[in-house]
């Protein structure tokens, strides 16, 4: 099979799980994040995936060549991939020139083909008048760009990046999201990305996968993964979320005060009919009056809490008949006073079952 | 520089004049000669001279025989035995020739079989007198005699206030101005401390003691610090101090003590297992040589050849109160000797 | 189950399988087989040593069964426990004047605004520069108890009878051996000093301690750990020195366990009864490895690692001056004097004559580098072992400090303990360990220069591991983890990156091993063979001799080799690129 593929790829330490069971097959040319929580498993997985790392269980294949497995292992050297680090890890004995030129010289080119590969990708990362600089000369942004170029220039099978902007300030971090996407648009390197901010992934990513406690999740596209969460988690951990408890009564669900129609739900029901569901704050609306529209579920109630954030207001609605309180975002024109009633609407088809 | 040029034509002149004459080697010279030639160096643990006397007769040991490289390695008695020992028990023998001012080392060396029995060709010329305190069984030579003596600083001490026998050592007169050397360290205070022993018991240790005498390592170091004047008296060897006395100017004097002169009997034996035996022998040869003894005798040493004149101001090897202590006699008390000298001295 | 078949038949994630396995080829790193190596050499190294040593004190030298009889014929005899408590109470008081020497001058050397720093500062690397057993012979000519120069000029002022100093007494050894070895106290308590952040002082100030309360109970505290460091390495530098026992205590009448030991290697030859004198001192240092770690790790000081923040300097006031009178007799006694006094000897027909043209010579530097025997010879080789032998330990130390930080190998340390543990075997014990380990057969290397560099370079790996791990803690390991995914391996890690980054940190430990290894004579007294003699084997026999003129300009030269090459190494790293980066 082409592409990265774990299998079943476990790593316990002492008696501590840091990943288990984990199965993902990466396609050539796609961009994958893991995402997670500290601890997650993520970055041992990237680790493992270099070869830092041995797993305990399963194996990974890259190209259909076996490469880790528990009774040993490719040493990361003769994997042929290359990484970006969070520290950035550009070697401060060398300049920038030489920190981009290493991984071809290590690979024995020609002198000429590696001054030639160099000076280009010091042109695409806009690095090329600060080639004989030494990194302690460079702005974090600047080493960030000197390690993108150094791990891209030697055209590895397989690109890791280890939460490469966390050590960046916001304004940079920004830049560098859509710098990243750049390049993997123009080289259209196979790519496992890990960070912990979803905004990042989302940005960068074809797909996320996304990780908790060492065990995979979920792994889907941004917007289906905002949409359609599977998990508790997965819709916690990815934007704000409500989640409400129902039970299935024939055709219905009922939630505490309003029920829908089973065939609008978007998911299976777990057979004891008993469900959770997530509604995002953005899946709601608010009005003064009741909405017109046939399909919509109305609820009525108070404002309890407001904030506004500058792009959006932010509300807390307490149902009038049930007393349940739902986070809403609002646009910033819709202005509702703390204490004042309102009136909820809500799209069945963004009310989105999950499992625990 | 004209005075210097001079001098120097004038030794060499003199050197020359003798090893011209003497450049035909005899039949046995020659042959091992040609033997040390292939082996190309000797290698020589001496304690009987102090390093400069000992490269100078190397490098004349190497003119006369130019194809032979001599390393002379100097040490006191005991240093250069223990190393031997412990090459021995290596298996790595460095030395070829071994001199030392300690007869029963080559004794013990001797009774374990690692000395190479050899009688060199010009051990018949040697004055009669050394020539009989070597081995009868023909497996060292006595290389040279050199009595120990009484030496004062004459800046520092008038000379009829000058100590006259042993026992004025312990005068405490001389408390703090006393020098000895070590037995565990040099050979010719051991047969010293023996024959002292023998004379007046162990008590002259410990009245000595009483004295604080400051304890060097070897008896030159201790003749040294009279020429100083650190200290006023020594024990010291009588050719080392007639050398100090005439060559360095040393202020000081000696004493032939009248209750005995100590003759330690230095001795030069060839290693059984020597990784070069023929250089050995040849070096051996070489000692007992009138060249080497014209040697000795301008550094004011005893020569061993009739042929040369005893420099001024020895005693003669016929001088009825010497006293010599038979190997044998060394060896038995030689532990017992150091022990009790720790044991008294308490270093 | 192979590899091909894995591929072939594993074509989805659902089907896996298991048992199989990378191909042995493509797992391969061969530099694993060099790790190995290299912990098989620490091992030999350090453990064959002490192993044979421990085994030879229980062997019987006849029979070669068990015994206990070494230890009785080792601690049989009164005089021989005498050496023991001795070498302790010198140990002790070297340790006490080493403190009072190095720490003072380090406080005024770092935190104080003491006029004349760096003049303290070279002065006190001058003291290191110069061999023990030199300055031995200095203090010699300075307070031999009749014509040592400082009793002449008390005789002359005072017209006195009696020595006003006398090098040959117990406090005599003690002041010796104190003034080479304060260097290192200097150096460990300098670097905590550094460490303090003015603000722990400052904080203690605000709730209203005095400036002596807070030296006492905030600054000195933070220092402890150093100031108890580097008394045990003081303590056991003073115990295992050969050099100036042998010169000085031998005289004073005090013996020591070096020259103890010595007895045991003379005839006969008992180097069993030697190793099992031995090994109460290896059991003593131990001892007092653990203290040390107990009293540390009671008061929890191991928040004292990170970087010092901003630091003001005490003002002295008018204590500037006494302060630096104080630091300058110190560097006075320690090397100007003895330095001074050698000097003159050296150039002087005889060093009690006084200094006038007509004595001025150059005889004795000609002798010493033309005439003598083996001193041109011993010159050559030990700056060639000091230079062999610190680089030995610092390749040695920087792969292993590489295996144990990154844990190359399982049991990484185990390997560290074993690289630091030289830090409490005394040099000469080490020696003696070496001599029955290597020296005889099958081995056979008694007399080779490669038996006095390994066992240089083992004796001062301590100094060179803890160099290495202090470097290797400063380096991120993504900086060689970037290595390896761009196809490097290990050993280019540490060619590329490792190495360069820590040139400077490990040339600094270099230059430190090279000055000590080029004057090492406990070690080299009982290893060097007939024609492997060092210059400190050489000095120690001149001296024997009597012969100090010689034996000052032979130490001369000595000096002058040992500066030259640290001047050489000062100059590299004075211009290595880190200086870019300020």
């Amino acid at each position: 099979m082409d592409g990265l593929v774990l299998r079943n790829l476990g790593r316990r330490f002492g008696a501590f799980d840091a990943v288990a069971d984990l199965n993902l097959h990466i396609k050539p040319g796609e961009f994958v994040s893991l995402l997670g929580p500290s601890g997650c498993g993520k970055t041992t997985t990237l680790r493992m995936i270099a070869g830092f790392i041995d797993p305990t269980a399963g194996a990974i294949e890259l190209n259909g060549k076996l490469l880790s497995a528990p009774d040993g292992s490719v040493p990361p050297e003769k994997r042929g991939m290359s990484m970006i680090f969070q520290s950035y890890a550009i070697w401060p004995n060398m300049t920038v020139a030489q920190n981009v030129s290493f991984g071809l010289k290590l690979r024995k080119l020609p002198r000429e083909e590696v001054r030639r590969r160099t000076g280009e990708i010091l042109e695409v990362v806009r690095m090329s008048h600060l080639a004989d600089r030494y990194p302690s000369e460079l702005s974090g942004g600047q080493q960030q760009r000197i390690a993108l170029a150094r791990a891209i220039v030697v055209r590895p099978a397989l690109l890791l990046l280890d939460e490469p902007l966390s050590n960046l300030d916001a304004n940079l971090r920004e830049e560098m999201r859509f710098e990243i996407k750049r390049m993997h648009d123009e080289f259209k390197i196979t790519s496992v990305y890990v960070t912990h901010d979803q905004s990042e992934a989302m940005v960068t990513s074809d797909r996320i996968a996304v990780m908790n406690k060492g065990l995979l999740e979920q792994i889907d596209t941004p917007y289906a993964l905002y949409t359609r969460p599977r998990t508790r988690f997965v819709a916690s951990f990815i934007g704000r979320t409500n989640f409400i408890a129902g039970h299935r009564s024939g055709d219905l669900i009922d939630f505490t005060g309003f029920s829908v129609p089973m065939a609008a739900i978007n998911g299976p029901v777990a057979s004891s009919g008993e469900l959770t569901a997530s509604i995002r704050p953005e899946a709601m609306r608010l009005t003064t009056e009741p909405s017109s529209d046939e399909n919509a579920i109305k609820l009525e109630g108070t404002i309890t809490r407001s904030a506004f954030l500058g792009e959006a207001w932010d509300y807390v609605f307490r149902s009038r008949n049930s007393d349940v309180e739902f986070k809403v975002a609002a646009p910033p024109s819709e202005k509702f006073e703390v204490g004042g009633s309102a009136w909820l609407q809500i799209d069945p088809r963004q009310v989105v079952p999950i499992t625990d | 520089m004209i005075g210097r040029l001079t001098l120097a034509a004038f030794i060499s002149a003199a050197f020359i004049s003798h090893t011209s004459a003497e450049t035909n080697y005899t039949p046995n010279e020659q042959a091992l000669y040609e033997a040390a030639k292939s082996e190309g160096s000797v290698t020589w643990y001496v304690s009987q001279y102090n390093t400069e006397n000992a490269d100078t007769i190397c490098s004349l040991f190497s003119e006369r025989y130019p194809g032979v490289a001599c390393n002379p390695v100097r040490s006191t008695g005991q240093v250069a035995f223990q190393r031997i020992q412990q090459e021995l028990q290596a298996g790595a023998l460095q030395a070829d020739v071994f001199s030392t001012n300690e007869d029963s080392q080559v004794l013990q060396l001797k009774g374990a079989g690692q000395l190479l029995k050899y009688v060199p060709e010009n051990l018949q010329h040697v004055v009669p007198r050394i020539r009989e305190m070597g081995d009868p069984d023909g497996y060292w030579v006595a290389s040279g005699v050199s009595p120990v003596v009484i030496l004062y600083n004459t800046k520092l001490v008038p000379e009829e206030e000058a100590p006259r026998n042993w026992t004025d050592l312990y005068d405490p007169k001389w408390k703090s101005q006393v020098a000895i050397g070590h037995p565990s360290f040099s050979g010719a205070v051991g047969v010293w401390a023996t024959a002292i022993n023998d004379l007046y018991g162990w008590e002259f240790f410990e009245k000595l003691e009483q004295n604080q005498p400051h304890i060097s390592r070897s008896i030159l170091d201790a003749q040294n610090l009279v020429g100083t004047g650190e200290r006023k008296i020594s024990i010291a060897s009588l050719s080392v101090a007639l050398q100090d006395m005439h060559l360095s100017g040393a202020p000081t004097a000696m004493v032939a003590p009248t209750d005995g002169m100590v003759m330690p009997v230095s001795v030069t034996s060839v290693l059984d297992a020597a990784q070069r035996p023929n250089a050995g022998k040849l070096l051996q040869e070489f000692l007992l040589s009138v060249e080497v003894s014209e040697y000795l005798a301008s550094i004011y040493r005893y020569p061993l050849r009739p042929e040369v004149e005893v420099p001024k101001g020895s005693i003669s090897l016929d001088e009825p109160n010497l006293i010599f202590i038979p190997a044998q006699e060394a060896l038995d008390k030689s532990m017992e000797i150091q022990g009790n000298f720790r044991d008294t001295f308490g270093i | 189950m192979t590899s091909a078949s894995r591929t072939t038949e594993g074509s989805s994630i659902a089907h896996a399988r298991w048992g199989s396995s990378v191909p042995w080829a493509s797992r391969l790193q061969p530099q694993n087989l060099l790790w190995l190596l290299l912990a098989a050499i620490l091992v030999v190294l350090i453990l064959a040593p002490m192993s044979t040593l421990v085994i030879a004190s229980f062997t019987d030298a006849q029979t070669g069964n068990w015994t206990l009889s070494n230890y009785a014929e080792a601690y049989g005899r009164a005089r021989h426990v005498t050496a023991l408590t001795n070498t302790l109470k010198m140990g002790a008081a070297v340790v006490a004047l080493k403190l009072l020497f190095g720490v003072p001058l380090a406080w005024a050397c770092t935190r104080t605004d003491m006029p004349g720093k760096n003049l303290v500062r070279y002065g006190v690397f001058g003291a290191f520069i110069m061999p023990p057993y030199l300055g031995g012979v200095g203090w010699i000519l300075l307070a031999g108890p009749n014509t040592g120069w400082i009793n002449r000029a008390w005789f002359w002022l005072t017209g006195a009878t009696e020595p006003l100093v006398n090098v040959f007494t117990f406090w005599g050894l003690v002041l010796v051996t104190a003034i080479g070895g304060f260097f290192l106290v200097f150096v460990f308590v300098s670097s905590a000093f550094e460490m303090i952040n003015s603000e722990m002082e400052d904080a203690a100030n605000i709730l209203g301690a005095g400036p002596v309360k807070t030296a006492l109970k905030i600054t000195f505290p933070l220092v402890l750990p150093a100031i108890l460091g580097s008394a045990l390495l003081s303590f056991l530098g003073a115990i295992a020195l050969y050099g100036v026992p042998a010169l000085i205590a031998i005289p004073a009448r005090f013996p020591v366990v070096v020259i103890q030991l010595s007895e045991f290697f003379s005839f006969p030859l008992r180097v069993e009864v030697a190793a099992a004198y031995s090994v109460p001192l290896l059991l003593i240092t131990v001892g007092l490895l653990g203290l040390q770690r107990l009293i540390l790790r009671r008061k929890g000081y191991t928040s004292l690692t990170g970087k010092g923040g901003e630091r003001r300097l005490v003002k002295l006031g008018r204590w500037r001056w006494a302060m630096f009178a104080y630091c300058f007799a110190v560097v006075a006694l320690a090397v100007l004097l003895p330095f001074v006094v050698l000097l003159l000897a050296a150039f002087n027909r005889s060093w009690t004559a006084g200094f006038s043209i007509d004595n001025f010579t150059l005889r004795n530097f000609h002798y010493a580098l033309f005439e003598h025997s083996s001193s041109q010879h011993a010159l050559v080789a030990s700056v060639g072992i000091g230079i062999a032998a610190a680089t030995l330990a610092i390749l040695l130390a920087l792969c292993i400090a590489y295996i144990v930080q990154r844990r190359v190998l399982p049991f990484g340390q185990v390997l560290a303990f074993l690289a630091v543990s030289p830090y409490v075997i005394p040099g000469i014990v080490l020696a003696i360990g070496f001599y029955a380990a290597y020296a005889l057969p099958p081995l056979a290397l008694y007399g080779t220069y490669t038996i006095l560099v390994l066992a240089v370079a083992t004796r001062f790996l301590p100094i060179a591991f803890t160099t290495a791990v202090a470097g290797m803690r400063s380096i991120h390991p993504e900086m060689e983890d970037a290595v390896r995914i761009l196809g490097g391996g290990r050993l280019s890690v540490i060619r590329s990156v490792v190495g360069p980054l820590l040139k400077r940190t490990l040339a600094g430990g270099w230059l430190l091993i090279f000055v000590l290894a080029a004057q090492e004579l406990s070690t080299a007294i009982f290893l060097v063979g007939p024609n492997t003699r060092v210059v400190s084997v050489v000095l120690l026999d001149l001296s024997e001799e009597g012969r100090m003129e010689v034996l000052a300009a032979l130490g001369t030269l000595l000096l002058l080799m040992i500066v030259a090459v640290v001047a050489i190494g000062v100059r590299y790293l004075g211009r290595d690129f880190m200086l870019r980066r300020s």
